[in-house]
């Protein structure tokens, strides 16, 4: 009873293509002045302002308090009795990032000393050459509440320098705050070439630390006094790390296991450099290291599933008398360690480490719920507001424009239905740079009655959580007969779906997965309703859930 | 203020990461093969914080745990010179030399194969660095504390460094024929040895220059040089994977003109051929009891040869090379007594004392005896014997493993989205199928070359 396989064969034949799921994004501007009126102010972690009003202008917040009184010029956001928090900065992500393009990996006759970008070793990069202001990452980014993010470039083991944007701008001009912020760094292996394992990525990358170490000391010694000595001619690599050498430069250091946690801080105390663990996974067994070390922790919201869902396999197994002790005490164990991950940011907080949120691997779109769900498991909604506001403002250098919704600062903030993180709460409008964004707010959805047939053919964005695989799906429809193609890749390969049936809303269809010489056949069922589509992925090692919707023809 | 809590904070948490976990122990009546100085009868063993306090009668101890080993056989833990358990990665097969790489980075406290090995009495083990490579990384000597999770807290710290070269077909196999550079001989495996340490030398000469004044600036930091440089210094043992008897003697000419004495060998299936040559260079020899044919250099061999090495003077260990094997390194050891006719005791040695000086750890561990460290093998039957069964073995003074304790799921980690694995999905994801932990990794690495 695996998934692992099919997992890896999933990933590997539909690889993530992330659509933009814009439903409503309507942008109204005619003055520069926005007054909100009558609202609750979460102005601050811990702090509340009952009905009270903000006037924003020329992007910036420029009064917030009770009584203000309402200008003749401004637009007046019908705002009544909403909740208004400081818009949510992003840690850390590669939201508006361009996808490299996948081309042959270029050809290395010695694969122990590869050029450096070959290697994945160019601390050099900038993400600002890599953004494209109009990835739907951004609008995604604000409709769930985030006015800032910081991005790093992708690649492997030192990818490049960091950079802080706005989620409104049209131009990557606009958008820009600051450039070159950070070093971002993860464990990523350089396939065929060195480093291509973990233990070459942390012997390279001390390496360089003090090879640019060297690098600086006959820097600084020759221009001061050129004379008699060697010209310094180092590599791009070696030159950037400097900074990060002298401390002027965080690295986000990307750790997603404990393990990682531990080789990441040891690597720290050893050479020195400001370190931000990001994008961790799993942080309950290394909650006292990380405390002592005194190292911010920005997690990563990819919280496994609850074992609930197993429920069915249990009836299964009981059924064919295949319930075992061991199988118990292995579920029992299961369910701990599950609530190890739902608790480990409360005993972050517990501890009083400085926490945060980064989004490298886990997309935010369930990040509502996942909250909850930390919440209900010991996490104050202080601690989390602070983690997606004040902590990262402050680990960015930023806290100065952003963070809080105070006086002076960027006019980034969210209007919300009800307290953010409570059940059915819905971000009503957000302002981004002063710009307003009104969302609509979605009834919850009605089942399509029975008989009533819809038109299913269109494309879709589908995701399959458990396998870690989504892309799109297309439907078309030629005379009578059906076509589904799912898109999905690093590579953009493509599975056309046989044997497709169809009984009222739901389709069903059968894919073969082919990788290695290893094929699978999975059997898909999907139920339709509107815009969207629910099912389930059958394969002879289990089932998985997949979700979808429809993807705006504009 | 906040400067002296944070000091103090992690002060006190260096402590506690040096606290290596050490506890007391009284171990009552057994039948001590203490290796060094005989077996003794109705013996008592005394551990107090991780190290052996007393052996001797009717010892008594207040407050402390006692075992008793009435009619059990009590010898020191065993040592496996060459392993690959605990590790994330074992091979980084780009290049003929990477002596700059060190399996100790790649530590992983939660692998299950330390409690197997802990169930058949090994206390420290050697994780190595692959074979795919003439000079491979550095290793690690680790101590079996399983049930820690900090990977510092598996190191067997203070323990001397040591590194992996190999001889042969894998190196040839990896870089000749995978990647059509060098070495596609076994000439060339040897000129490769000799490039890597001219490359030290150099480095070193760089530095010494730089030290007495005759260069402006130290050579650009290169740690395959720094490593290199350290063997040529003698701070690290090399461990060199081989079969065949003339690379062998190639090897020892090599380190011969190098100044290198600190070797031993490993597999050293044909050493046999070149017992006296390897004892007066004062090599050692870590040895499979009888398991060959596994590649065509691998033929000539003879379950003999740990005791011909033996007998000629070559401190000579038995290794696993397996997570498999490492659960029976008293039956492989026996083994020596039917091919060869070695007494308890030599046979004894070859799993405890004899691998603790191959690894430079032999004033610490291998033996009981009064200040060594508590790492102690518990049998029921003598470890010799067809009928031996593990009974307890204990690290640093700390049961690490009881028979009556070993409950259905021993792993640490688990992950609640995770089905358990067939034995067939995880053998073909983490082997790709072969046996070999030895050149794990190495068959990703070929895969992308096509």
């Amino acid at each position: 009873m695996n998934n692992r396989l099919i997992r890896l064969l999933v990933v590997c034949m539909m690889p993530i293509v992330s659509f933009g799921q814009v439903d409503y994004d309507e942008i109204i501007k005619a003055t520069d002045k926005v007054f909100l009126k009558d609202v609750i102010i979460h102005d601050k972690p811990g702090s509340v302002i009952e009905y009270g009003s903000i006037l924003v202008e020329n992007g910036m917040i420029v009064q917030v308090g009770k009584k203000l009184t309402e200008p003749d010029d401004a637009l007046i956001l019908t705002a009544d009795s909403l909740h208004v928090y400081p818009a949510f900065i992003d840690a850390l992500s590669h939201s508006s990032i361009k996808k490299k393009e996948d081309g042959e990996r270029p050809k290395v006759k010695f694969p122990g000393s590869p050029p450096d970008d070959v290697a994945g070793i160019t601390p050099g990069k900038s993400a600002f050459d890599f953004i494209d202001a109009e990835s739907s990452d951004l609008i995604s980014m604000r409709e769930l509440g985030f006015g800032i993010v910081h991005v790093a470039p992708r690649g492997r083991m030192l990818p490049g320098q960091t950079a802080i944007i706005s989620t409104s701008g049209k131009s990557k001009n606009e958008i820009l705050i600051k450039e070159n912020v950070a070093n971002y760094a993860q464990l990523k292996t350089s396939p065929g070439v060195f480093p291509a394992t973990m233990i070459g990525v942390l012997t390279k990358f001390r390496e360089l630390y003090k090879q640019a170490e060297g690098a600086n000391q006959h820097m600084v010694r020759y221009s001061s006094s050129p004379l008699g000595l060697q010209r310094p001619t180092y590599s791009d690599a070696i030159t950037a790390m400097i900074p990060v050498t002298k401390k002027q430069q965080k690295v986000f250091f990307k750790a997603e296991s404990a393990k990682d946690v531990h080789r990441v801080l040891a690597l720290k105390n050893e050479l020195g450099f400001d370190l931000v663990l990001t994008d961790v996974k799993q942080v309950y067994p290394v909650v006292d290291k990380v405390k002592s070390s005194n190292v911010p922790v920005m997690i990563s919201l990819d919280l496994p599933d609850k074992p609930e869902d197993e429920k069915k396999d249990e009836e299964k197994d009981e059924e064919e008398n295949l319930t075992t002790e061991e199988m118990k005490a292995l579920k029992e164990r299961k369910a701990k360690a599950y609530q190890d991950y739902v608790g480990q940011v409360a005993m972050l907080e517990k501890a009083g480490v400085n926490f945060g949120f980064s989004w490298i691997k886990a997309k935010p779109k369930k990040m509502q719920e996942q909250m909850q769900t930390l919440i209900e498991n010991g996490l104050s909604e202080n601690a989390a507001i602070k983690g997606l506001t004040t902590v990262p403002a402050q680990l960015l250098g930023i806290s100065d424009i952003a963070g809080t919704a105070e006086k002076g600062k960027l006019a980034n903030l969210i209007i919300s239905t009800a307290p953010i993180f409570e059940k059915d709460s819905k971000i009503k409008f957000m302002l981004v740079d002063g710009e307003v964004f009104e969302y609509e707010i979605k009834k919850k959805k009605k089942k399509t009655e029975d008989g009533e047939a819809i038109d299913i053919a269109g494309t879709y964005t589908y995701e399959i959580s458990q396998f870690g695989a989504s892309g799109s799906l297309i439907v078309s429809k030629e005379e009578d007969d059906y076509k589904v193609v799912l898109t999905d890749a690093d590579d953009g390969s493509e599975l056309e779906a046989k044997n497709i049936t169809r009984d009222g809303n739901s389709m069903s269809f059968d894919l073969k997965v082919e990788e290695d010489g290893f094929s699978m056949d999975v059997s898909v069922n999907l139920d339709f309703s509107e815009d969207d589509f629910e099912g389930s992925v059958n394969t002879d090692f289990g089932a998985a859930p997949i979700e979808g919707s429809k993807v705006d023809p504009n | 203020m906040k400067n002296i809590i944070t000091i103090i904070l992690s002060t006190l948490f260096s402590l506690s990461v040096c606290a290596q976990q050490e506890g007391d122990i009284l171990i009552k009546n057994g039948t001590v093969i203490t290796i060094t100085d005989g077996v003794k009868e109705q013996t008592d063993v005394l551990i107090r914080n991780g190290k052996i306090e007393e052996i001797g009668e009717n010892l008594s101890a207040s407050n402390v745990k006692t075992i008793d080993a009435e009619g059990m056989f009590v010898m020191p833990g065993i040592i496996d010179a060459h392993s690959h358990i605990a590790l994330d990665v074992v091979n980084e097969a780009t290049n003929p030399v990477t002596a700059e790489v060190f399996v100790g980075d790649g530590l992983d406290p939660y692998d299950v194969s330390i409690y197997r090995a802990l169930a058949g009495g090994v206390t420290i083990s050697h994780a190595m660095h692959g074979s795919a490579n003439a000079i491979g990384g550095q290793c690690e000597t680790i101590k079996h504390r399983y049930g820690e999770v900090d990977p510092e807290a598996i190191r067997m710290d203070g323990a001397p460094r040591t590194i992996k070269f190999a001889l042969g077909e894998n190196p040839m196999r990896v870089h000749g024929e995978g990647n059509g550079i060098a070495p596609a001989t076994r000439m060339g495996m040897e000129q490769i040895f000799r490039n890597a340490f001219e490359e030290g030398k150099a480095y070193m000469k760089a530095q010494k220059d730089y030290a007495a004044g005759k260069a402006d600036f130290p050579p650009l930091y290169n740690t395959r040089s720094e490593v290199m440089a350290d063997i040529l210094k003698g701070d690290i043992i090399i461990h060199c994977h081989s079969y065949r008897a003339d690379e062998i003697y190639m090897l020892l000419k090599v380190l011969e003109d190098y100044g290198v004495k600190r070797i031993c060998f490993q597999h050293v299936n044909e050493g046999f051929k070149v017992a006296p040559e390897l004892a007066a260079y004062g090599a050692h020899a870590s040895v499979f009891s009888d398991w060959w044919a596994y590649k065509f250099e691998v033929y000539y061999s003879t379950a003999y040869n740990a005791a011909i090495l033996a007998e000629n003077g070559v401190v000579t260990s038995i290794n696993s090379d397996s997570g498999e094997l490492i659960r029976h390194l008293y039956h492989e050891a026996a083994k020596t007594q039917r091919y060869g006719g070695l007494s308890d005791n030599e046979a004894l040695k070859l799993i405890t004392l004899n691998p603790a000086i191959q690894l430079g750890i032999e004033d610490r561990v291998g033996s009981i005896e009064k200040g060594k460290e508590g790492d102690i093998a518990i049998f029921k039957n003598h470890p010799l014997s067809i009928y031996a069964i593990p009974q307890i073995t204990i690290v640093d003074g700390i049961v690490r493993f009881d028979i009556n304790e070993d409950n259905y799921d021993m792993r640490l980690d688990i992950d609640p989205d995770e089905k358990i694995p067939t034995f067939y999905e995880t053998e073909t994801h983490s082997h790709h199928g072969e046996g070999d932990r030895c050149m794990q990794d190495v068959y990703e690495f070929l895969n992308h070359k096509h």
